[in-house]
């Protein structure tokens, strides 16, 4: 900091530094107004609106009764309840797990010794998926899972395998999501991924040859471990992401067959926006949110004991 | 992005077309032809005569290029796509704009100016990013009726005006500007307005053109809000809207609704051809620093 500014800042030293702080502090406040307002109005009252109609009966027409914790009772009664956030944890795990290996994949081979045009144009290609709307480009897909006409499976059988029920049978249905979801918004991670890999000093890798690693040895001691605060970053956040999976699966199946592909969020929506069980939707709501937070925490809890950080 | 240390030992030559080389380009090859199809097909459909859309065996590359789907699409009785892409545009725009202004302002308080409260406020703020919006959406609807705003594009517009991201990515660049050029200008009598607008402005444009991109892009490609809050089909957004070619209420031979979904494909894919460097490296950018 320059010496002018901390006369400037500190005040009371310099001429006007008091009516100039106050002036700072004026605009100050006029600057974070808006964010404030939409922050307590969009974030905090939804909040707050949220934990109250978790605990009410209310269908838009009568006015809202309380009703304590029936909302949860309900929940535990529900038949479907199970099954539907089998499925979430099911999406979360897989999708996860699945956009690691993937991006990290394309991560590698982007960023291994290959020329220059071959890099960007590969990486456009990779990363083009994410620009385009999940719901709209589901659409697309629903075409190439068909089981009958699709060209996935034309192209199986070509192989000489058999053909896949990718959405109409309850055993394929949540993998079919899973892919397309992945294919959808893994170039976002190889991003990620491919900053770190540029990220690690090659006097690492020379070190390690130094010592007689090989190629595998390598990845798997310096490469991995070097990795693991996007790794971890990327588990994070896909967790919070996944739990409110909706778009890909409201479109390629509806979540069917039967409750085969739904999710906690698509739940949210029929019970909210079709059977106008308000308080029951945001009883699940708040179990979702709790989930996520339970989730994000055990994350945190247990980074220390294998995210590197340098 | 820092280039690694090898390049400048190994450039890159004819010398060095090692098969490992050629594996590895070829393996990419595969990959991008994998990420690549769903588009391929879904342009190479919306060409077609209906009845060979799904022809044995596949052709990618139809007989007879059947451009009407276009025109279809365009001018459909029921469905009115140009709508939906101005609708869609006029939300992406608004709430782009919108995020610009509240945004900087809020970061640039944070960032530079002092005022008591200022580390609170922000750590309270940046709980927000914590809680999924789409989890406060049951108490949100309601707001929303109570405001009566449901049905107008205003419902999605209002919430959106303000990101608590937006503001946490502009502060973590503005905070890396000298606070020497600011207190020259404050040595010459400028206020914070005039600072913010003349000298920072200028200095964070790469992270607003960032935050743009993130914005529209996302605001372009939303469905659930949408799905949620519209239900005059006028007012649809283009997601929600192509969707509906193949709803209930109307039923279109596959090619007419990828030619829908080509002609909302297509403006993504052309700027993301022109920005293409300057998109990827602003999304990395955002991922770093988050």
């Amino acid at each position: 900091m320059g010496a002018v500014g901390q006369v400037l800042r500190r005040g009371g030293d310099g001429v006007g530094g008091r009516s100039l702080r106050r002036r700072d502090a004026l605009t100050a406040w006029l600057f974070i107004l808006p964010t404030v307002v939409g922050f307590l109005v969009f974030v905090i009252g939804p909040i707050v609106g949220g934990l109250a109609l978790g605990f009410m009966r209310y269908d838009l027409l009568t006015p809202p009764s309380f009703v304590g914790g029936e909302n949860f009772v309900k929940m535990i009664e529900d038949q479907r309840i199970l099954q539907i956030f089998g499925n979430t944890v099911y999406y979360v795990v897989g999708m996860i797990a699945l956009d690691l290996v993937w991006a990290l994949i394309l991560a590698v081979a982007l960023n291994s010794f290959i020329p220059r045009f071959f890099k960007v144009f590969f990486r456009a290609v990779f990363f083009f998926p994410i620009l385009v709307s999940g719901a709209v480009i589901s659409i697309v897909w629903l075409y190439l899972f068909n089981m009958d006409l699709g060209i996935i499976n034309w192209y199986l059988v070509k192989l000489g395998l058999d053909r896949v029920p990718w959405l109409i049978s309850s055993d394929w249905v949540r993998n079919s999501v899973i892919i397309m979801t992945v294919w959808n918004g893994v170039g976002f991670n190889m991003l990620l991924l491919l900053a770190g890999l540029q990220n690690i000093p090659v006097e690492l890798y020379e070190a390690g040859r130094i010592d007689g690693a090989g190629r595998w040895a390598s990845f798997g001691r310096i490469t991995v471990p070097m990795l693991t605060p996007v790794i971890f970053f990327i588990l994070v956040k896909g967790a919070i992401g996944v739990f409110q999976l909706f778009d890909s699966p409201f479109v390629l199946t509806r979540g069917g067959p039967g409750d085969a592909s739904r999710t906690v969020l698509m739940y949210i929506w029929e019970k909210g926006f079709q059977v106008l069980d308000f308080g029951y939707a945001a009883a699940i709501g708040l179990v979702l949110f709790l989930a996520i937070l339970a989730v994000t925490a055990v994350q945190f809890a247990t980074s220390d004991r294998w995210v590197f950080y340098r | 992005m820092s280039k690694p240390l090898v390049s400048s030992r190994l450039r890159w030559n004819r010398g060095y077309l090692r098969t490992s080389t050629v594996l590895t380009v070829g393996a990419l090859l595969l990959l991008s032809l994998f990420m690549a199809f769903p588009f391929v097909w879904m342009l190479s459909a919306s060409l077609k005569v209906p009845k060979t859309a799904f022809s044995i065996p596949p052709q990618l590359w139809p007989h007879e290029w059947r451009w009407e789907n276009y025109r279809q699409v365009l001018f459909h009785p029921t469905v009115p796509i140009p709508r939906f892409f101005l609708n869609s545009l006029n939300i992406a725009v608004l709430v782009t704009l919108g995020q610009l202004v509240t945004c900087t302002a809020a970061a640039y308080a944070f960032a530079r100016l002092r005022f008591r409260g200022r580390e609170v406020l922000f750590v309270v703020l940046l709980t927000a990013l914590m809680v999924p919006a789409q989890v406060t959406i049951v108490p949100l609807y309601i707001e929303m009726r109570f405001f009566k705003l449901i049905d107008t594009h205003a419902a999605l517009i209002l919430p959106a005006l303000t990101n608590i991201f937006g503001v946490f990515l502009l502060r973590q660049y503005l905070l890396t500007i000298p606070d020497e050029l600011e207190d020259a200008a404050r040595m010459d009598g400028a206020g914070p307005v005039r600072i913010l607008v003349q000298i920072m402005l200028p200095l964070i444009g790469p992270a607003l053109t960032t935050l743009a991109i993130v914005v529209f892009t996302g605001t372009w490609n939303a469905f659930f809000f949408p799905l949620i809050f519209l239900n005059d089909w006028q007012k649809f957004t283009w997601p929600l809207g192509v969707t509906m070619l193949r709803g209930q209420y109307s039923q279109n031979s596959v090619t007419v609704i990828m030619a829908g979904i080509t002609l909302g494909v297509a403006p993504v894919l052309l700027a993301f051809l022109v920005l293409q460097r300057r998109m990827i490296e602003s999304i990395g950018f955002t991922g770093g620093i988050k």
